[in-house]
């Protein structure tokens, strides 16, 4: 079916390649969630990238304010107008009834001139100054609907949202969005007591499909990256259902434990406490690979490059032998850690240079960046599900906080989700501390059940392979 | 195609604080199409102070008004001489130069 994308990266995604072309589209959101930008991003990416002029009216914004705030994010309107592919008309509600009703109407000889193809209406909130009552409303947004569908425009309202109280916002249904041919929501929420998040999320489209949900998304130079939740009908994308592949962890003694190796396309949990050798695992797991010539991506959200190097230094794990597949090591401040973004990176990363592994380190600076045990649980699905589909086997390195006893790692939110559980842990017994690993779960196969006692030191961690357990003496 | 009008009356018909206040928002945003009140809003007035003004301004040729049988709007008549005295009004120079005319040539 044809469709009007939006330009917007991940937007068109959620949208399944855009809106339906002549829609009405009310977008709506809190202040600073984002909605002038979307709007204006999809009438700048309408003119630049598909050859579709479009009209701006702004009911409270100057030009210049367009102009300038557009600039901040890259966008050059001015020199857009300057080619006759834009116009930015501040106007009032009733003028704009008044010269779009009918075909002589200034605004409607205006998008003749121009051949616009796409409107932004900013913000469709004032037309309530032309009314006297809620029923008056309604008709006014009804014609203007109307006005816009007869017009052949594919056209963004955008509409402010107002907290009510003891309202929860998700509970606002407005006569709008019933109105609207698509109604997007947008809201910027508050994450902890110094951060807020942005999330869009697709309440209707007639007539097309759409991955539903609340969708993180981010503006910054260049607009607003929108990263789509896993959509389950990706999986059918997967063409790799054949028999189980097994990879070599490369750690001695653990693919024992795992009657061969890793699941390829599986995501396993490394848990363990602090100190434990996860982060060796991970770097044995990706050496392993590269040596076998598969290319592998270690993301930590909590080291610097310069201190991780040191960390693979110290534990005389080579990554980068000659002849091998190339493993890139990425760092991110964990206070600017936005989730969505390192799983596009990764899956990014899967297309480009075809990685076939990837540690990330840590999930305690995904979960502590939402900040919220369903979002998190959300996340860790995309990221098993995404990384499956492209075939990439991967280790989540993290673990819960607090003990890691089998019977409440098992019990963890993500426990159910990911494909595998590897756990480290320190075991009081005979007077001294040992270090015990155990594979407490390998989704479809078969594993062992021993918690065996593991020694790091060159080379990286190496599991005791006789069958003893930590308790033994 | 732009009409034609003349630069001299347009930039005489400038004189009132108001009056260039008024162009010089429509040299920020010369595409805007309004009537007196949604203009007046915009410059923190109520349209039945910018609405004489405006109605000069159109008579002047600075202005476009439509709607004779409505309320009246205003936009920018697209001329030579109009995008002339667009560019005098945008810039600091040419506000001051302006304003101390308005003043009687005192600086």
């Amino acid at each position: 079916m044809n469709r009007v994308p939006t330009g917007i990266a991940g937007l068109d995604r959620i949208l399944l390649g855009g809106f339906v072309p002549g829609s009405a589209v009310l977008v709506d959101g809190t202040p600073g969630s984002g909605k002038t930008n979307l709007g204006l991003q999809f009438v700048h990416c309408g003119a630049t990238m598909y050859g579709e002029p479009g009209l701006v009216i702004t009911f409270e914004e100057f030009s210049h304010q367009v102009i300038r705030d557009a600039l901040a994010l890259g966008w050059d309107l001015q020199a857009l107008i300057g080619q006759r592919v834009l116009r930015i008309v501040p106007t009032s509600p009733a003028v704009f009834q008044q010269e779009m009703a009918g075909a002589d109407g200034l605004i409607s000889e205006m998008i003749r001139e121009m051949g616009a193809k796409r409107i932004l209406i900013d913000s469709v909130s004032h037309f309530a100054r032309l009314c006297a009552s809620e029923t008056e409303r309604r008709e006014v947004f009804n014609a203007l609907v109307n006005m816009l569908r007869r017009s052949g425009l594919t056209s963004l309202l955008t509409r402010e949202v107002h907290f009510r109280p003891g309202l929860g916002r998700d509970e606002e249904v407005s006569f709008e969005q019933y109105a609207a041919d698509a109604a997007l929501r947008l809201s910027y929420e508050p994450v902890d007591e110094t951060r807020r998040a942005r999330y869009v999320e697709v309440v209707k489209a007639r007539g097309q499909g759409f991955i539903p949900g609340k969708h993180l998304f981010d503006i910054a130079e260049g607009g607003l990256t929108v990263f789509p939740n896993f959509d389950p009908g990706e999986l059918t994308d997967r063409t790799e259902c054949g028999a189980i592949e097994r990879l070599s962890t490369g750690v001695p003694g653990l693919d024992d434990m795992l009657e061969g190796g890793l699941v390829r396309g599986f995501t396993t949990l490394v848990a363990g406490p602090a100190g434990g050798g996860k982060t060796a695992i991970g770097m044995q797991f990706l050496a392993e690979g590269a040596r076998r010539g598969e290319a592998g991506l270690f993301v930590s959200l909590r080291s610097s490059s310069e201190k991780l190097r040191r960390q693979i230094a110290a534990l005389e794990v080579e990554l980068n032998q000659p002849g091998a597949a190339p493993v890139r090591i990425a760092c991110e401040h964990p206070a600017m850690v936005n989730p969505y973004r390192v799983l596009e990176s990764v899956i990014a990363d899967a297309g480009e240079r075809n990685v076939r592994r990837v540690v990330l380190d840590s999930t305690g600076e995904i979960e502590q960046a939402f900040n919220d045990a369903a979002r998190f649980q959300q996340w860790v699905f995309d990221f098993v599900n995404r990384l499956y589909v492209k075939g990439v086997t991967a280790l989540l390195l993290g673990g819960p906080v607090g003990s890691f006893e089998p019977t409440e790692l098992a019990s963890t939110a993500i426990a159910g989700i990911v494909d595998g559980i590897i756990g480290l842990c320190n075991v009081h017994a005979r007077g001294e501390i040992r270090q015990g690993l155990y594979v407490l779960k390998s989704r479809g196969a078969g594993h062992s059940t021993d918690v065996r006692p593991y020694t790091i030191s060159a080379g990286g961690l190496r599991v005791v392979t006789r069958r003893v357990s930590v308790y033994d003496e | 195609m732009s009409e034609r009008c003349d630069e001299d009356p347009l930039v005489g018909a400038i004189d009132s604080p108001l009056k260039l206040e008024i162009v010089t928002y429509f040299a920020g945003s010369p595409a805007a199409i309004d009537c007196a009140d949604g203009i007046g809003m915009r410059l923190g007035y109520t349209g039945s102070v910018v609405g004489p003004l405006l109605e000069e301004l159109a008579i002047a040729g600075v202005l476009r008004r439509s709607g004779a049988d409505r309320v009246p709007i205003f936009r920018l008549r697209d001329c030579v001489a109009v995008r002339s005295l667009l560019d005098l009004v945008s810039s600091r120079e040419g506000r001051s130069a302006m304003a101390s005319r308005m003043r009687g040539g005192r600086e």
